[in-house]
């Protein structure tokens, strides 16, 4: 730097104030500026709430006192909300440990029995169990744990069947009943979950126990609470909308900024791409994808991919359009820009101006076009799995939701709540998604126009 | 124009080629084909039936058999070894098979019963978005940040954002449990048409009127409506003579993608409302692995969403001269 003030005869006290002076301001940079304006955004920064609300709520779904998503309960026809007096199926993995006894004479005697096996069960298994009420002349005790992999019946070399059976020979040498475990069943309360959150479900247990909510939204065709489904069922919506999103803007940006830097024939057959796939209707070509993915299944769980991980990428591929689009035009119009062409004399590689210089330059377009993304992938999930397409029971997704509602208005009797609050669930995640992109572009770029984004929609 | 059409055209058979290629190769590609996985059967059954749809032949004769134009079974010319009775086929002679699932169907036979149902359907719904639509509009752009407005524009935000089939469910409950006025499901009366058009056409009435109304605004502020309402111009003759035609523009571009939007959104609506349209073929045969069922849909469709869109670029550029015709761009969905 002094050689060059020195060569240039920069000298250096003339500027000395002013500079001196411009440190004290602070300069504000355009993310500050856009946040700024973001939050004095009323409608916008009351969604970008909600939204957080959401996605919170998702996250830490296995924490909350929810009955199971899963469980199902056939006998009882769709609660109404609050009406539940029959109480949701348990919300945990649990494992059902089901006794028989001779016939007690008196109660009082079978309120023991249960504590004694209650406490020989704790002992056992070094978790409380709890005893599910059962009519007291039924010669028959039932005890739920929760569900863990060393206890399960049908995994572990000494599993809780066979060391209850042991436990229960050695007490009932001295005991006066005779008290028999007929069977060990675990049934799970959850689909497959990662271990994130089977630490969170363990978490639960330790918080709250047994205890579970009351069906507050009411429970649904096959016994399920709704509340827990719509919240089990944001989780994969959720999901599928980031993770194609994310694939989208991999692609998207990648393939747009190299099109629109590189210029010339290689731009225009890209485009010409672009411009027939453009052309295609996606929904069915995807729907005939997905179809023919649905036969390799096996091979694919063979190769340790699940389908929802192909469902997403397939979303997602089919969403890089635009983005391309929208990325190439904006890069068309930086490439010749000053700041690029001192990048390249100072011998920056297409990579490094392409990833440091022009992607961080059109950032803004990008994350007003996710939010954008955002809701028309979800849309677009739900649309699949409505249709049985997409993810299938017995997880849940807002889809299958919808689905399960259309099948509810249908019947003599409708059950509103089965409409009502799905549909009150989606719709206001989608409104302030859309609010919120809105809000984003009036933030990140005043002079932007909507159509050109929303042309896609 | 000539020209315009031509390219187009060039691209059309470019992007369907595409199309059919990839589709047809990546069924082919399934291991056993549709008929494995059941029962099992009888080889000389089996046999038989891979015969009578040439799934015993060479991949790449496969190919040209569904592509066509020339029927290379033996029913083909006669160059071919075939007795000359049916001489074209494939999709290129609009042939597009025998249905995999409906053994005495043709994919032509099932297009040609429930594609009449589901154009009447969607021609509806656009009927309803751009009546709807435009009229709300229209109305939002008058009284402008009254309170009319701000409701319009709320529920126009809403409807955007709802999916078609939550907003059958909703209509549905209203409409049909709460009022009373229409029938639940089925088709067969002009009664049945109502709800579903009226679901499918929601989203694009919603957008519609947004578009109309920030395009109306721009108009409104022009110097000629101006002059319009200087020479003493009743207002709605300003309105509907002067203003509207550059008003609707914006709207006009919005319709391939609307068209489009609608064609794949009758496949749920059709699906809510259990009629027997394309959509619900198209959306059975995707569960039942009927392969060719699903693959004519698919050209179809794409055939008439290009179509549509060449349709309404040229429509364009009749009403707005400024914007020139050009290459190859249709949006899809």
């Amino acid at each position: 730097m002094a050689r060059q003030r020195e060569a240039w005869n920069l000298g250096g006290n003339e500027y000395a104030s002013p500079l001196a002076e411009s440190r004290k301001f602070k300069g504000e940079s355009l993310w500050h500026d856009a946040w700024r304006r973001l939050r004095s955004n009323r409608a916008a920064f009351a969604s970008l709430l909600f939204l957080g609300l959401v996605v919170g709520t998702a996250l830490i779904a296995p924490l909350l006192p929810l009955p199971s998503p899963m469980a199902l309960n056939l006998q009882i026809e769709p609660q109404p909300p609050c009406g539940s007096r029959l109480g949701n199926h348990g919300w945990e993995h649990r494992i059902t440990l089901l006794f028989s006894y001779e016939k007690a004479e008196r109660p009082a005697d079978v309120a023991t029995l249960r504590e004694s096996l209650s406490t020989l069960v704790a002992r056992t298994s070094g978790v409380r169990p709890r005893a599910l009420p059962a009519p007291l002349d039924a010669g028959e005790i039932v005890l739920v744990l929760p569900y863990r992999a060393k206890l399960d019946p049908r995994q572990h070399r000494t599993p809780i069947d066979v060391s209850l059976q042991n436990a229960l020979v050695k007490s009932d040498a001295s005991g006066q009943h005779n008290v028999r475990l007929i069977s060990a069943t675990p049934s799970p309360g959850y689909w497959p979950l990662n271990f994130l959150d089977e630490a969170l479900l363990r978490l639960r247990y330790r918080v709250f126990g047994f205890w579970q909510t009351e069906s507050y939204l009411g429970t649904d065709s096959k016994g399920r609470d709704l509340l827990s489904r719509i919240v089990w069922g944001s989780r994969i919506s959720l999901q599928v909308a980031l993770a194609a999103t994310l694939c989208s803007l991999l692609v998207g940006v990648t393939y747009g900024a190299l099109s629109g830097y590189l210029g010339g024939r290689i731009d225009n057959l890209m485009m010409r791409l672009v411009d027939v796939l453009y052309s295609i209707p996606f929904i069915f070509v995807v729907i005939f994808l997905i179809t023919i993915l649905k036969e390799y299944r096996k091979d694919l769980e063979a190769f340790g991919i699940e389908y929802i991980t192909v469902f997403y990428l397939v979303i997602g591929l089919i969403y890089w359009l635009t983005m391309a689009r929208v990325v190439r035009g904006q890069v068309l119009s930086l490439r010749h820009q000053e700041f690029i062409d001192a990048a390249r004399v100072m011998g920056a590689s297409t990579t490094r101006i392409l990833f440091v210089h022009l992607v961080p330059n059109v950032l803004s377009v990008v994350i007003v076009y996710l939010t954008l993304t955002i809701p028309a992938v979800m849309l677009f999930e739900a649309f699949l799995s409505f249709l049985g397409l997409g993810v299938e029971p017995p997880r849940v997704s807002w889809g299958l939701l919808a689905l399960d509602s259309a099948e509810a208005i249908f019947p003599i009797k409708t059950f509103w709540w089965l409409v009502v609050w799905p549909a009150a669930a989606m719709g206001s995640t989608l409104l302030a998604l859309n609010v919120l992109g809105d809000g984003l572009r009036d933030a990140l770029d005043p002079k932007l126009r909507g159509s050109q984004l929303r042309a896609r929609e | 124009m000539i020209r315009f059409l031509l390219r187009r055209a060039l691209w059309f058979a470019v992007t369907l080629l595409a199309v059919v290629t990839v589709s047809f190769f990546l069924m082919r590609s399934v291991r056993g084909g549709p008929f494995s996985g059941e029962r099992s059967l009888h080889p000389t059954i089996e046999r038989n039936i891979e015969a009578r749809y040439h799934l015993d032949w060479p991949l790449w004769k496969q190919y040209l058999q569904y592509v066509g134009p020339l029927n290379l079974d033996g029913r083909g010319a006669a160059f071919l070894g075939g007795d000359s009775s049916r001489v074209l086929g494939g999709v290129l002679t609009g042939d597009l098979g025998p249905s995999f699932r409906y053994r005495d169907f043709t994919v032509n036979d099932i297009i040609a019963q429930s594609l009449p149902i589901s154009l009447a359907l969607g021609s509806l719904a656009l009927l309803w978005a751009i009546l709807l639509g435009v009229g709300t509009g229209l109305c939002a752009a008058i009284r402008r940040g009254g309170k009319l407005d701000l409701s319009l524009r709320l529920v126009a935000t809403v409807g955007i954002a709802l999916p078609n089939f939550v907003i059958a469910g909703l209509l549905v409950l209203a409409l049909v449990f709460g009022a009373g006025l229409f029938p639940v499901a089925g088709w067969g009366t002009p009664a049945h048409l109502v709800l579903p058009s009226l679901a499918l056409g929601a989203p694009f009435a919603a957008y519609i009127s947004r578009l109309t109304r920030t395009g109306m605004l721009e108009v409104l502020s022009q110097d000629y409506i101006r002059t319009a309402r200087a020479k003493g111009l009743p207002p709605h003759t300003v309105l509907l003579r002067h203003a509207i035609k550059g008003g609707i523009l914006p709207v006009l571009s919005y319709l391939g993608p609307a068209i489009a939007g609608i064609l794949t959104g009758s496949l749920v609506i059709e699906k809510f409302f259990a009629i027997p349209g394309t959509g619900t073929h198209f959306v059975n045969s995707a569960l039942n692995r009927d392969y060719t069922l699903s693959m004519g849909v698919t050209i179809l469709y794409t055939v008439l969403v290009y179509s549509l869109n060449t349709l309404v670029d040229l429509a364009y550029t009749f009403l707005d001269p400024r914007i020139p015709l050009n290459g190859a761009r249709v949006d899809g969905i």
